[in-house]
């Protein structure tokens, strides 16, 4: 596959200021998003998946902030973006379809008249264009009898055509990267079933790349090409689908597996990752994983592990790096 | 083994507001005539999708909603007709963990008084020293800390919020317990320290569990047999190994091929697996109710109303082609 790069994230740190101290959501990581790949971003609840994809798009609003690092569309920097230059990023290079379509959607006006506005905002076309090109949308995702939802209101479809609307309304503009963060938790399992096929065909159909945020590993492995894993703010491994569930090499990674019940089927015990996800309102010495590790040792406690490339695979651990046969 | 829950024909109708055509006063038909048996010791998974009445037969089984017909035989008494007061003794047999572990605990209440209000209610123990011997011991059954009993519910997380829910639950040692989506809302990592917790607990108090969720990953793990429902009405039946390994009713082959699986590349064909929503349970289709979106359709589907049959050694289905 040819990798070219459309999304660069360099070093991005992003951060909350509260109450009680600053909250650093997204710890330095740096990733790219390939063109026409599928991308998938794991991790438990709270480890900086919403936050990461907010940041893409500059939406971060206060009092969090991007405190560091960049994001580069083609060479240019989107945290260094104009409010107009702004908006034609987000739209005609990435969309974003979040998690519960009911909020992003406005119960007083008709769906089609939501997705006329999103494609008028950005193209000049006339109301008459606009209807046909939101009809055509509406068939692209599936949606029978468009010409009739044109006109109905969000409340009058189920949850999981509300979420195709919400796709529909994402690809108004022919986004080269359509952000969807947990795009199908809300939803029932053959209703996710029909949602990751459209985002397949998609995918195929408009040649557009996909990030696809979940905390379910069954859902990353069946759609991503590429998956990377985080924890606590960090990208702890990064890898092409295959790789991390056949060989996963983070022992947060390999925890998480072995959690699955699914993959237990025969075992008596599922395995248990011991301890808490730290705080992330404090600092830390050392990885951040490793009181929960089994394999930590003393370096892991004290020094704060760097990426390294073992294979294809990116990994944040000592486990890896040369010297730990030799470490305390 | 005897069977310790025996549901007969039982339904659960709901009225609503809204009237049908002729003025007959209509009904949610949240469970439609249901009978299966769970035998003592057993875990029975109930799976299906949201609104099919897994919570509704959940709540009817233990009368904390009142059957609208059907019968309920609770360690060889029919309870179907018990007063309140009757069914206070039999509680203490048949307790109840929910899905949301934020919404189920009361706030103003500590741990400690959360753990023991079955206890306090049914009057099981003598003397406060007795009390708080046993919510000590429940505390240490379950993984908690026994320093927390006094703290609120709030400074909890949610994995340890369902400890407390199992702990309290057990506080009567009841012989059955129906857990409501216990882990649906828990990430991985601490799903699986519930999990284990409950099947021990299952194992050395020889519990038997009904265990309600819509992640068949979770009951094919802990069921030893599993029902499947589709509005309001049992489609299938059958142990695990045999329901996993032979999918039968056409809806629970659906449910099996949507399944993400790790490993597999599921998804990547555009023909959809099932066609359109669930119909409304107010108004539920004629026959069988799957017929609307059945991929294995007949003419008679519309028409007979299939009923629960024998296709192996306990393995029933609800199919006119069966
Ligand atoms: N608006 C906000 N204000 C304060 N803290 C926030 C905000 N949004 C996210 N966070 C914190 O940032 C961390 C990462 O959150 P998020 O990216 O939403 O996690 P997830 O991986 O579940 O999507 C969490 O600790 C969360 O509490
Ligand atoms: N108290 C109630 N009044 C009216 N309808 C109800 C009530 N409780 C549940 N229902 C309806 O009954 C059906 C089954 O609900 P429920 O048992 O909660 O399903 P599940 O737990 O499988 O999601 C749904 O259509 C729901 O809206
Ligand atoms: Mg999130
Ligand atoms: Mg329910």
């Amino acid at each position: 596959m040819a990798q070219e790069v459309l999304i660069q994230v360099k070093d991005l740190l992003t951060q909350f200021r509260l109450d009680d101290g600053l909250l650093t959501a997204v710890n330095g990581i740096s990733f790219e998003i390939h063109k026409g790949e599928t991308l998938g971003i794991v991790g438990e609840s709270g480890c900086g998946k919403s936050v990461t994809a907010l940041s893409l798009l500059n939406l971060i609003e206060p009092p969090g902030k991007v405190a560091g690092g960049e994001i580069l569309c083609d060479g240019v920097n989107v945290l260094k973006m104009n409010k107009r230059e702004l908006r034609s990023f987000r739209g005609n290079q990435i969309a974003m379809v979040f998690q519960e379509p009911m909020t992003s959607l406005n119960p007083v006006f008709t769906v089609g008249n939501q997705i006329d506005e999103v494609i008028r905002i950005h193209n000049r076309v006339s109301s008459h264009e606009a209807r046909e090109r939101t009809i055509e949308l509406l068939r692209l995702v599936n949606i029978p009898l468009p010409e009739q939802r044109y006109g109905e209101y969000p409340h009058q479809l189920s949850g999981g055509m509300r979420q195709r609307v919400m796709i529909a309304m994402a690809l108004a503009c022919n986004p080269k990267l359509l952000i969807c963060d947990e795009p199908t938790t809300a939803l029932d399992v053959t209703v996710q079933a029909q949602v990751l096929k459209l985002i397949n065909k998609l995918k195929r159909q408009m040649d557009m790349a996909i990030m696809l945020i979940t905390h379910d590993l069954a859902v990353i492995s069946s759609i991503a090409d590429r998956v990377i894993i985080m924890y606590a703010g960090q990208i702890v491994e990064e890898a092409i689908e295959r790789e991390i569930f056949t060989n996963p090499l983070h022992p947060y990674t390999e925890a998480l597996l072995k959690s699955i019940p699914s993959l237990s089927k025969n075992t008596e015990e599922l395995y248990m990752i011991k301890g808490m996800v730290p705080n992330l309102l404090q600092r830390h010495e050392g990885c951040l994983f490793a009181p929960r590790c089994e394999y930590a040792r003393e370096i892991c406690r004290s020094v704060e592990p760097s990426s390294c490339l073992v294979g294809n695979t990116k990994v944040l651990c000592h486990k890896y790096m040369d010297d730990w046969e030799v470490a305390p | 083994m005897s069977n310790l829950l025996e549901i007969s024909n039982l339904k659960k109708w709901f009225p609503v507001s809204s009237r049908s055509l002729w003025g007959k006063p209509a009904y949610v038909r949240a469970v439609d005539d249901v009978s299966f048996v769970v035998k003592e010791g057993e875990t029975m998974g109930i799976v299906g999708e949201s609104g099919c009445g897994k919570s509704t037969l959940g709540r009817t089984i233990l009368k904390l909603l009142q059957p609208t017909s059907g019968s309920v035989h609770f360690d060889g008494e029919d309870i179907t007709s018990f007063s309140n007061s009757r069914m206070r003794a039999v509680r203490r047999n048949m307790q109840i963990m929910f899905q949301d572990p934020y919404a189920s605990l009361d706030p103003r209440m500590t741990i400690a008084n959360i753990i023991a209000e079955p206890m306090d209610t049914m009057k099981t123990v003598q003397n406060s020293e007795q009390r708080l011997d046993h919510i000590v011991e429940l505390l240490e059954v379950c993984g908690i800390n026994k320093a927390f009993l006094n703290r609120y519910p709030h400074e909890f997380s949610g994995g340890q919020r369902q400890r407390i829910g199992i702990a309290r639950a057990l506080s009567v040692m009841p012989k059955l317990i129906v857990c409501d989506e216990p882990v649906s809302a828990l990430d991985v990592s601490i799903q699986s320290q519930i999990i284990n917790l409950l099947v021990d607990l299952q194992r050395r108090f020889n519990l038997t569990l009904v265990f309600i969720s819509h992640d068949l990953g979770v009951v094919e793990y802990i069921s030893d047999r599993v029902g499947v429902m589709y509005l309001g009405k049992i489609v299938e039946i059958a142990s695990k190994r045999e329901l996993f390994a032979h999918p039968t009713h056409p809806y629970t082959k659906a449910l099996l091929l949507s399944i993400p699986e790790i490993g597999s590349r599921k998804f990547e064909d555009e023909t959809p697996i099932l066609e359109g929503d669930i119909p409304s349970p107010i108004n539920p289709p004629s026959g069988c109710p799957f017929h609307t979106r059945c991929p294995e359709v007949m003419p008679d589907c519309s028409q007979i109303v299939p009923e629960l049959k024998e296709v192996g050694e306990g393995h029933l289905v609800s199919c006119i082609r069966h």
